[in-house]
């Protein structure tokens, strides 16, 4: 192929103008997290700075999308909450014969075989959420989580959030912790996304100019 | 030769930083907003953790505000279990900080295809 200098202008003012447009969507996915951390602070029920500092961890992200896909996919009845375990279960399945992504992942063979939902846990899911629908013990709650945070890190989540008024957190006769969204992480969630999405396509439908 | 190891200096130093910044993402992107012209204060817990952390003891020297706002993120996670530290991990730390896309996205399509399944049983 031939230079051709008025060619190569036309190729990198096009390339200017994507170069401006993956900007902007990197501006928004970054004004995103930032919008989220400040709506869940505000909405925080506690203004102590151990309860803010632990909202403001990168894992409350992943924390509240859990919650927001609970409601965005419809995950409502017991059946729902069934289909959501089985798929759960074959994906964790289908890791463990991955090793090297297990070790990528962080996560140890028999952790990963602790967060199948089996015959003794599965009832335990699937009776809390029929009881009290939307409720989850906090154990089986840790195995959705398993490659995305810690056991430990999911405790101290659950433990702020229901400080902040996110969870309603009960201890049950059993000895174990129950967990109830009260929406309020959710639905920050649910609208710094869609503020991300229209910023993106309000601008692709106009200009892409900063 | 020299000028080659200079040249794999320098890209190293950048990966570590590179590496560092995405452990510091999220928790303390806010407070990297500006530099103070002081250097930063490291008192002997902090050392510890620098001394543990081969990217950490490769900036102390040349961005010592990024080291103090990664020990800064570091003292709000969660503490280090078993299971997150590995042996022979360079930054055993850091660690902690990091979350994974990866996984992120995994449990994204957990969702997805539960929902999938659901609107299937409902089309039968």
């Amino acid at each position: 192929m031939n230079y051709d200098p008025a060619h190569d202008d036309t190729a990198r003012v096009d390339d200017m103008a994507q170069i401006d447009a993956d900007l902007l969507v990197l501006e928004r996915l970054q004004r995103f997290r930032v919008d989220f951390a400040e709506q869940i602070c505000a909405a925080a029920k506690s203004r102590s700075l151990d309860v803010l500092s632990v909202l403001q961890l990168e894992a409350m992200h992943p924390f509240a999308e859990f919650y927001f896909l609970l409601r965005a996919r419809g995950i409502e009845s017991e059946a729902d909450l069934e289909r959501l375990a089985d798929s759960h279960n074959s994906y964790i399945v289908h890791l463990s014969k991955n090793r090297e992504k297990v070790e990528r992942l962080g996560l140890k063979p028999e952790r990963l075989m602790q967060a199948i939902f089996t015959g003794d846990t599965l009832p335990r899911l699937l009776g809390t959420w029929r009881e009290h629908p939307g409720s989850i013990d906090q154990s089986n709650l840790g195995r959705f989580l398993v490659a995305v945070m810690s056991t430990e890190t999911a405790r101290k989540l659950v433990v702020a959030c229901s400080e902040a008024g996110f969870l309603d957190r009960v201890r049950t006769p059993f000895g174990t912790v129950v967990v109830r969204s009260t929406g309020i992480m959710e639905k920050a969630y649910g609208i710094c996304l869609r503020e991300l999405r229209l910023g993106v396509q309000g601008n692709s439908d106009g200009d892409h100019g900063g | 030769m020299a000028i080659m190891e200079d040249e794999m200096s320098k890209l190293l130093k950048l990966a570590a930083a590179a590496l560092l910044v995405l452990a510091v993402e999220g928790q303390a992107r806010a407070d990297l907003i500006g530099h103070p012209d002081a250097p930063p204060a490291f008192d002997a817990k902090d050392t510890q953790i620098i001394e543990r952390n081969a990217t950490l003891r490769s900036l102390k020297e040349t961005d010592p505000w990024l080291v103090r706002r990664a020990l800064d993120a570091l003292a709000k996670a969660p503490a280090p279990t078993n299971a997150s530290q590995k042996a022979g991990d360079p930054d055993p730390d850091l660690d902690r900080l990091r979350t994974s896309p990866e996984a992120l996205n995994d449990l994204f399509q957990v969702f997805k295809a539960a929902s999938k399944q659901r609107t299937g049983d409902k089309t039968k």
